[in-house]
């Protein structure tokens, strides 16, 4: 398959999957640690959704489904089975207890992303191109102009479900 | 090559089940600190046998059994002592 | 060969939007992706379970380090605050 199609839907593929598991495991509903929140409110600061906020501190200051996608596809490639994403999912969830967070998120979106990286072998897409995928769609969330990314983030939180928590 | 993967799985179930470790953690799921069998007993016991089906002499279900033995046996005893769980209010 | 010039390209329009914005909360995110970029070219460039480990534990530390940098940035802004 052509190159530039399959780093495109090896993008479209990490995204999707990194974005829902990250959602549904309730990134936006409130900051993780302190620094998360620091993050979210700057970014509310400057014209974005606090929902969205708390999602892009939490990807900053904790190990979650994008590290997860990341480091599975890594490890996919580089053990040639999807054994490396089992090892990158041990390895994400001692990442996530040092980071005074349960682990769920960064657990599931690496299994996730093993099984969507396995299926995807079968019509032509390797996992180096869910590597380089993986690292633009991680760019269109924290890279390019944060508060029209958050408002994004902020509107399918809500239509899932996840709200920001108020103390 | 999958069958020590389950081999691993029950192995650690069973030996959590022994051990009474919740077979759930407390809903919200995503929320709880709760070590249960499905996360993370079932994550370590089919990461660390990754781990060790790479090299090839370690490759046999003796090992999924002790692997899955161990990891049980850590996260019911050893995982809150060497990763605590911060207080509320607390940074990591 | 494509990836690497993707990931380079990548890693230095975010090193410049790094050296252009004055906000330091606003440079976390863009620091962020950078860390990504690293962990990946790290396992690109070295196949083996060595690169993977590498990238594995780069990836987890530079997360538990952009954790500190924000969190000291939140507390030197409460304590300028709280001084005014």
């Amino acid at each position: 398959m052509n190159e530039i199609i399959a780093i495109t839907i090896g993008a479209i593929l990490s995204w999707i999957n990194f974005v829902i598991i990250d959602i549904w495991m309730g990134l936006p509903e409130s900051p993780g640690v302190r620094g998360a929140e620091a993050i979210g409110k700057s970014i509310e600061n400057r014209g974005g959704d606090l929902g969205g906020g708390y999602f892009s501190g939490n990807i900053v200051c904790s190990p979650d489904a994008s590290a997860g996608t990341l480091l599975a596809s890594c490890g996919y490639y580089a053990f040639g089975s999807p054994e490396g994403g089992l090892i990158a999912a041990l390895f994400v969830y001692f990442g996530n207890r040092i980071c005074a967070d349960p682990g769920y998120a960064g657990t599931t979106g690496a299994l996730s992303a093993t099984i969507l990286i396995w299926a995807a072998t079968y019509i032509g897409i390797n996992p180096q191109n869910f590597i380089v995928g993986m690292l633009l769609a991680a760019l269109t969330i924290q890279g390019i102009y944060h508060p029209y990314s958050s408002k994004l983030i902020g509107k399918m939180a809500r239509k899932m479900n996840r709200k920001v928590i108020k103390d | 090559m999958f069958e020590e993967y389950i081999i691993a799985i029950v192995s650690a179930t069973v030996l959590g089940l022994i051990l009474r470790l919740p077979i759930l953690p407390d809903k919200p799921m995503r929320n709880s600190w709760m070590i249960s069998i499905i996360f993370p007993t079932v994550i370590l016991a089919v990461g660390f046998f990754a781990i060790f089906n790479y090299f090839k002499v370690y490759n046999n279900i003796y090992t999924a059994i002790i692997i899955g033995i161990f990891s049980a046996v850590f996260s019911k005893f050893f995982l809150e002592r060497v990763f605590p769980k911060p207080e509320i209010g607390e940074q990591a | 060969m494509i990836e690497e010039t993707i990931i380079a390209g990548i890693i230095i329009y975010m090193g410049l939007r790094l050296f252009i914005t004055q906000d330091s909360l606003e440079r976390m995110p863009y620091l962020n992706v950078i860390n990504f970029g690293v962990a990946a070219i790290i396992t690109l460039k070295n196949p083996s379970p060595l690169g993977v480990v590498t990238s594995m534990i780069y990836f987890i530390m530079a997360t538990v380090a952009a954790n500190a940098i924000a969190f000291t940035i939140n507390k030197i802004k409460e304590i300028e605050h709280g001084n005014d």
